[in-house]
């Protein structure tokens, strides 16, 4: 006999140990190389088959223009966006742009067969419904992380590093416009990236519309740079940027020269009757006043 | 027995020190070494140099550049002064690739830090970049949010800047 019992059994062990501590080592970060290529045509494919089943919408009701935030009376900015019904045809160029501007990833079969697409911005009725960025959002008001809060300029921000993925805001949502990151994509190949401004979300969080935060955030870097104050001018969402019809308009609720606030002169303002009580920055326009 | 446990112990807690050392991601440094030894304190102030003149951009873009061999070239073409290791540093500089200093952006994607709007705040580099010879070593040190904000919330002779999560955040 080579070993003793007691050797052998101390060695296997040690061994055993560090064996089960090599398993659970960190894994670091998924690296962006493993990404396996998503072409377009597939998120346009599944931009249709979402166009397919939409969901039902409720009705439109009639609201004020909106104004100071009444968390923040004193800002000079509130950012929002008008889609204007009587120009929107609901060809869903702007889910497709919204969907390369922010790195929304594809979803696998099975969150697809129940209806559960990515998409921050979806079609209900033909109609484009998108977060409406409340100004009293009822998500934010369940989020025990403190990732879901709204800023002074009036976007209703997610924090996706505090999200731990209660999905309280999604329930609380009274459209169900918060998406929750079921599946993890960059291991599954459905993430595709082509806007390395806007950072890839982890698995297990809830997504939902930015108001393309990260251009609100780099112009304003710009103008801050240049020491001019920064009221939204040059800024656009990937949404307004890409609707063929010009039906979707990006603005400044309280600045005058802003568009929006020109183009919402003598417009019927309109929301969901869902939305109506928690004044809402994102608005449809409809017929004239 | 009692003394076989304790050994075990001894080399569980042993394991998973090394485990520690050698699994963990590394977070010091993404900085690769470079031919050329650099100090800043040759550079800098010393002989009136602002960070800018190197690193372009410092003062208005978002990010900070590294110089490539040709800004190191312009004042370096001629021999500036009688030391003895200026030979050396010719070879190093003549054998260099055509970007020598490189270094990864260690800022996570969710966050946005413009140098130009601190700048324009007249924040001065070394307010962050104190330490400088731990970038001349090549092993800068991480700065975390905490530091940022005791910046933003006027806690260190700055005015107070904005705190709301998505100023910074995206």
């Amino acid at each position: 006999m080579l070993i003793s019992k007691r050797t052998f059994i101390k060695s296997f062990g040690a061994l055993l140990g560090g064996l089960l501590l090599f398993g659970c080592r960190k894994q670091g970060e998924k690296s962006l190389s493993r990404v396996r290529p998503v072409s377009i045509p597939d998120i346009k494919k599944q931009i249709k088959e979402a166009m397919k089943n939409q969901k039902p919408l409720d009705s439109l009701v009639a609201i004020p223009v909106p104004s100071s935030l009444k968390a923040f009376p004193n800002a000079t900015n509130r950012f929002g966006m008008a889609i204007d019904l009587d120009l929107c045809d609901g060809c869903g160029e702007c889910v497709l742009a919204c969907n390369l501007e922010n790195n929304i990833p594809l979803v696998n079969e099975y969150q697809a067969s129940k209806n559960n697409y990515m998409h921050w911005i979806e079609l209900r009725d033909q109609i484009p419904v998108t977060c409406f960025h409340c100004g009293d959002a009822p998500c934010e008001k369940v989020c025990p992380t403190g990732a879901a809060v709204h800023s002074p300029d009036g976007v209703s921000a997610m924090v996706y590093a505090r999200c731990a993925g209660t999905r309280f805001c999604g329930v609380n949502c009274p459209i169900k416009i918060r998406k929750f990151n079921y599946v993890d994509a960059l291991d599954e190949g459905l993430q595709f990236i082509s806007n390395p401004e806007v950072p890839v979300r982890e698995q297990g969080v809830i997504e939902k519309c930015s108001l393309c935060l990260h251009r609100i955030q780099n112009a304003r870097l710009k103008a801050k740079t240049i020491g001019k104050e920064f009221l939204g001018e040059n800024v656009t969402t990937a949404c307004a940027e890409a609707c063929p019809k010009g039906a979707i308009l990006f603005g400044n609720w309280l600045d005058p020269n802003s568009l929006l606030y020109k183009k919402a002169r003598g417009r019927g303002v309109y929301t969901l009757s869902s939305i109506a009580p928690f004044d809402p920055s994102v608005v449809y326009f409809k017929g004239v006043r | 027995m009692k003394k076989g446990v304790f050994f075990l112990l001894f080399v569980f807690m042993l394991a998973l020190i090394f485990a520690d050392i050698f699994f963990s991601p590394s977070l010091a440094s993404n900085t690769k070494k470079t031919s050329i030894p650099f100090l800043h304190a040759l550079h800098g102030d010393s002989i009136g140099l602002s960070c800018e003149a190197c690193h372009s951009g410092a003062y208005t873009n978002r990010e900070a550049f590294m110089p490539s061999k040709s800004d190191c070239m312009d004042c370096h073409r001629l021999p500036l002064t009688e030391s003895e290791g200026i030979a050396s540093l010719d070879s190093a500089l003549k054998n260099a690739s055509e970007h020598p200093f490189q270094t990864k952006n260690r800022l996570p994607a969710h966050v946005v830090f413009h140098h130009g709007v601190h700048a324009k705040a007249n924040v001065s580099c070394e307010e962050c970049h104190s330490n400088e010879l731990a970038w001349d070593r090549g092993t800068p040190p991480l700065l975390l949010m905490n530091e940022c904000l005791a910046c933003h919330q006027g806690k260190r002779g700055f005015e107070a800047s904005a705190t709301d999560c998505a100023s910074c955040h995206r």
